[in-house]
């Protein structure tokens, strides 16, 4: 697992629910361009030129490869729990390293500044010490007991709530969520964040859903999610340099950024350089 | 001597001192460099490389409190010296004096804030001029405005007055036909951007200051015009 390339690597490439039969979609994953095809049976097609790709349609997406993945897609077992609503939330393209995007979702210290009155609020800014380790058998980076106070947490919340969050990263530009489930005791909510690299310092973000939440309209939950992500974008565009720096030397971290030098440190050491800047500029 | 866009500048005009309040942050550039510039509630001007140590967000987005400027992804607060003072996640930790952003020379003076990218010892040139007109883009090269203000500046805004523009290392300089003196500082914000500053000697009336105004567009579409014509 650890051999995986950059090329080798699964991506999303875009939404299930967003192809038309017999129609192609084109779009650009890591500079080259692809398109996308629901067929007569309804098996969804990849095609590079007149090339065929890897396709695989989970969690509501289309992934594909460059090269030849020689592992399967994460899993995550608690979505094909029928009891849950699962959500597509589109799509948000961000100018900047896909790297950079998938780091801002780990990072919890900003909600009191950029999510004010929703994630957070500027009285409770703290971040308790939380655990974070790599899963070596995996190959994935688990941060655990981490704990925030959120005003709103999810649509469904009413009232503030000390929110328990679990990040997990399965690949390089997957991040999914586990998070206090306002209306559910006891259970997590997922959300995930499925990056797809469009250019080094380009990405499309495909947030997506796996709740219990039966009562909340679709419309309000897709609003919540595309509001939490817009004002994660004018974050994201106004980071500098674009690419994500993997030299310790450039940028200071806190002891609340463990999942942000773990996830820096673990792409450094699996040579994964796409929207990475490994030397300084 | 005038100066071109290919030599660095010792001093570069980059505000007028009258429109940066206490408590705004602004974003500029000083020799193609980013810099966030921000005026602390003291009335102290402080003018900082664009980014903030921590994840380099810009901190030309972030918010005055009191005499620091606060960084608006996470907080993190930089005093006037430019060492970070406080780190929201972390209420209790003193943070270490290594946390501090990348400073530039910065002084006010006869009505402009002027940065310096290098530590220089010599102060700007003094110019007979203090009280603001107005800042504006021209979509051309600094050289280009710089030539285009020598060569006709005077025809555009003396009113009728004779007097020649002079070219000094800020910009140029110039009279009215009522005797006004009129300073236009420029700086260079990109290969096609160049802002232009542009002052007084007297407090002038609202209605002398429209029509330097309307004058000044006049002269932004000539020149923006000739530029695109080449």
């Amino acid at each position: 697992m650890t051999g995986s390339t950059i090329v080798d690597e699964w991506y999303p490439v875009g939404m299930v629910s967003g192809l038309e039969p017999e129609t192609a979609t084109s779009t650009v994953l890591m500079g080259e361009e692809l398109s996308l095809m629901k067929e007569t049976d309804s098996s969804i097609t990849v095609r590079r030129g007149t090339e065929e790709r890897p396709a695989l349609v989970r969690f509501g997406h289309v992934w594909t490869s460059l090269g030849s993945p020689d592992h399967p897609l994460f899993s995550i077992p608690e979505a094909d729990n029928a009891e849950r609503r699962l959500v597509d939330c589109g799509c948000v393209r961000v100018k900047c390293s896909p790297l950079r995007a998938v780091e801002n979702f780990l990072d919890i210290a900003h909600f009191p500044f950029i999510h004010t009155g929703i994630l957070g609020v500027e009285d409770h800014p703290e971040v308790k010490k939380y655990d974070v380790e790599v899963d070596e058998k995996l190959n994935e980076i688990w941060a655990k007991k981490v704990e925030f106070y959120q005003p709103q947490a999810a649509a469904s919340a009413q009232g503030g709530i000390i929110t328990k969050y679990m990040y997990r990263v399965a690949t390089p530009t997957v991040s999914i969520l586990y998070k206090t489930c306002p209306v559910r005791k006891g259970e997590w909510d997922i959300i995930t964040l499925f990056v797809q690299p469009v250019a080094e310092d380009v990405c499309d973000v495909w947030p997506w859903m796996a709740l219990y939440d039966d009562d909340t309209p679709l419309t309000d939950l897709i609003h919540f999610q595309q509001m939490i992500f817009l004002q994660d974008r004018s974050i994201l565009e106004n980071q500098i340099p674009r690419l994500l720096p993997l030299d310790p030397k450039l940028e200071i971290p806190t002891r609340a950024d463990l999942t942000s030098i773990a996830y820096r440190r673990w792409l450094k050491r699996r040579h994964y350089t796409y929207g990475a800047q490994t030397v300084a500029a | 001597m005038p100066t071109t866009s290919n030599d660095p500048c010792l001093w570069v005009p980059a505000y007028l001192s009258d429109l940066l309040m206490p408590g705004e942050v602004v974003q500029t550039y000083v020799d193609r460099n980013d810099v966030a510039l921000w005026r602390a509630h003291s009335g102290k001007v402080n003018a900082w490389s664009n980014r903030c140590p921590h994840r380099g967000m810009r901190l030309s987005h972030g918010f005055v409190r009191g005499d620091m400027l606060a960084c608006i992804y996470h907080g993190w607060h930089y005093g006037s010296d430019g060492g970070c003072k406080y780190i929201p996640a972390h209420p209790d930790l003193e943070p270490p004096s290594t946390i501090c952003t990348d400073g530039f020379e910065c002084i006010e003076q006869d009505g402009l804030i002027w940065i310096s990218p290098e530590s220089s010892a010599d102060k700007p040139d003094a110019l007979p001029t203090r009280h603001a007109v107005r800042s504006m883009t021209f979509w051309v090269s600094k050289q280009f405005l710089t030539d285009a203000l020598v060569k006709y500046g005077s025809s555009y805004l003396a009113m009728g007055g004779s007097s020649a523009i002079i070219l000094g290392t800020f910009g140029v300089s110039l009279t009215l036909a009522d005797r006004t003196k009129l300073t236009i500082a420029v700086q260079e914000i990109s290969p096609q951007e160049t802002f232009l500053h542009v002052l007084s000697d007297v407090s002038l009336s609202a209605e002398k200051k429209t029509g330097i105004s309307r004058n000044l567009d006049r002269l932004r579409e000539r020149i923006e015009s000739e530029d695109q014509a080449q």
